[in-house]
């Protein structure tokens, strides 16, 4: 096969993994899917022979989110309890770290590169996955033999953490919007259900509305209950325990 | 990035006199589609409570929550546009078609207020003649009610631990009056709270009062459904 053909053969699967990832980011979106695929594109590209994805959580902690294969979660996991390794650098310094060979490198990394060679891997790719200052994770590309990774295998690798990162943003923010308005309706909800549990109350023990609201307060606070479950279970039928 | 129609729309509702910002956009509405009734309402589970109307359109926002049905109820429910062009030819809802056109309204359309995919409510418009919208105002009118959606959302409070929460929007006292009712006469009838607000609703209809007068009432304890 000439470059030529070679390239272009790679082009049309580059397209490919594009439109596939694309895809993904419609209706049912999966966080753990879609990462799932990405691991996988990157694999059938020839850009790794396994690769992990390190993204953050809610409360800003590193976890391993997906691994094309369960040695590389391990090695992601090992990455994150040493506290080193390419992919935790990537994610902090914000650039892509190439590693041609980690047999040099285990003076920079002595858990993690130790541990990457043994279980056979030689070089590695590290992207961090941000945008304007969003940092999301890293997505780690392992190869088993010395400078595997081309400077345009890390221009493609770049362009899959970007759309990916895309994504994620887009998908969080999708979700944030959809939390803010579920709170809007909750509200609603909760303040009917105590102007309903007000009346059931004051019906009940031939009180005023307002004593009956100060009431379920009072209880409220002395037994740690939120007024609005409190409410709940008054219309639900149970009278308040008796104090 | 806003689109033309969203920006022209923005534009419109920070014209609009002082008021908070369901009055506004009941005002903005009121200009664009052309129709001196507008209301807003937010809906959870069954219940729909008015949180502001235009004059014009207060009358018709109290009917439909009285009456527990129409085009508000419909939109909110379907996430879609519905009118009634012509309540005097033709009309979908058979108590509240009528009782519109008693109080000088004859065409009504209602607009879904929707955000992050949750169905929040729906803005009313009420017009004394009949007639469809333009292409043009229906589009206004489903853009203002998804502004109206993200900008509530916005402005709501962080939801807070305790006490009633805080309302980005709050129906008035005359909205609440109504549930601590139908929590008394679930009681007094032994009926689940669902049927007592069908109870008060009937009463309310057939003794022709606002249902708020009619819970202002039984709050007071001067009125009981079963000893009517």
């Amino acid at each position: 096969m000439t470059k030529t053909q070679h390239t272009e053969g790679r082009d049309r699967s580059l397209v490919a993994a594009f439109v596939s990832l694309a895809d993904t980011l419609v209706d049912d979106f999966d966080v753990v899917e879609f990462l799932q695929g990405l691991t996988e594109r990157t694999v059938e590209l020839g850009l790794a022979a396994e690769t992990g994805i390190l993204l953050t959580d809610a409360d800003g902690e590193l976890r391993v989110m997906a691994a094309s294969q369960e040695r590389t979660r391990l090695l992601e996991l090992f990455q994150l309890q040493s506290r080193e390794g390419p992919c935790l650098d990537a994610f902090r310094q914000g650039h892509p770290i190439p590693v041609d060979d980690l047999a040099e490198h285990e003076a920079r990394w002595p858990v993690f590169a130790p541990q990457a060679l043994a279980v056979g891997f030689r070089s590695v790719l590290a992207v961090p996955m941000s945008l304007r200052g969003t940092r999301l994770g890293a997505l780690n590309l392992f190869n088993v033999d010395v400078g595997a990774v081309t400077p345009e295998d890390q221009v493609v690798a770049r362009g899959l953490a970007d759309i990916a990162t895309v994504g994620l943003l887009q998908q969080r923010m999708v979700r944030e919007t959809q939390v803010a308005a579920e709170q809007l309706q909750h509200a609603l909800h909760s303040r009917i259900t105590i102007e309903q549990a007000k009346g059931v109350l004051a019906e009940r023990r031939d009180i005023e509305v307002g004593e009956a609201f100060e009431l379920l307060r009072s209880h409220a606070r002395s037994t740690n209950t939120r007024i609005t479950d409190l409410a709940g279970t008054v219309i639900a039928g149970r009278d308040l325990p008796l104090d | 990035m806003a689109s033309s129609r969203s920006r022209r729309l923005l534009g419109v509702l920070t014209r609009q006199p002082e008021g908070d910002l369901a009055s506004r956009v009941c005002s903005a509405a009121a200009e664009v589609l052309t129709c001196p009734g507008v209301g807003l309402s937010l809906g959870s589970a069954d219940a729909l409570l008015p949180v502001a109307a235009t004059v014009d359109g207060r009358e018709g926002e109290r009917l439909q929550a009285d009456l527990g049905e129409g085009p508000c109820y419909d939109a909110w429910r379907s996430g879609a546009i519905v009118a009634g062009p012509d309540l005097a030819a033709a009309s979908p809802w058979p108590i509240l078609g009528p009782a519109l056109l008693r109080t000088g309204k004859r065409a009504v359309f209602a607009f879904p207020i929707a955000w992050g995919g949750v169905q929040l409510g729906a803005l009313t418009a009420y017009r004394s003649t009949p007639g469809r919208l333009s292409d043009t105002q229906e589009a206004d009118g489903l853009a203002l009610a998804g502004l109206a959606g993200g900008l509530l959302v916005d402005l709501q409070d962080e939801p807070s631990e305790d006490d009633p929460p805080n309302l980005a929007a709050d129906p008035g006292e005359g909205s609440w009056i109504v549930h601590q009712a139908s929590g008394m006469t679930a009681v007094q009838l032994d009926l689940p709270l669902a049927d007592a607000m069908a109870r008060l609703r009937a009463h309310a209809y057939v003794v022709d009062q606002p249902l708020e007068t009619i819970a202002a009432e039984i709050v007071a304890r001067r009125l009981r459904l079963d000893e009517t």
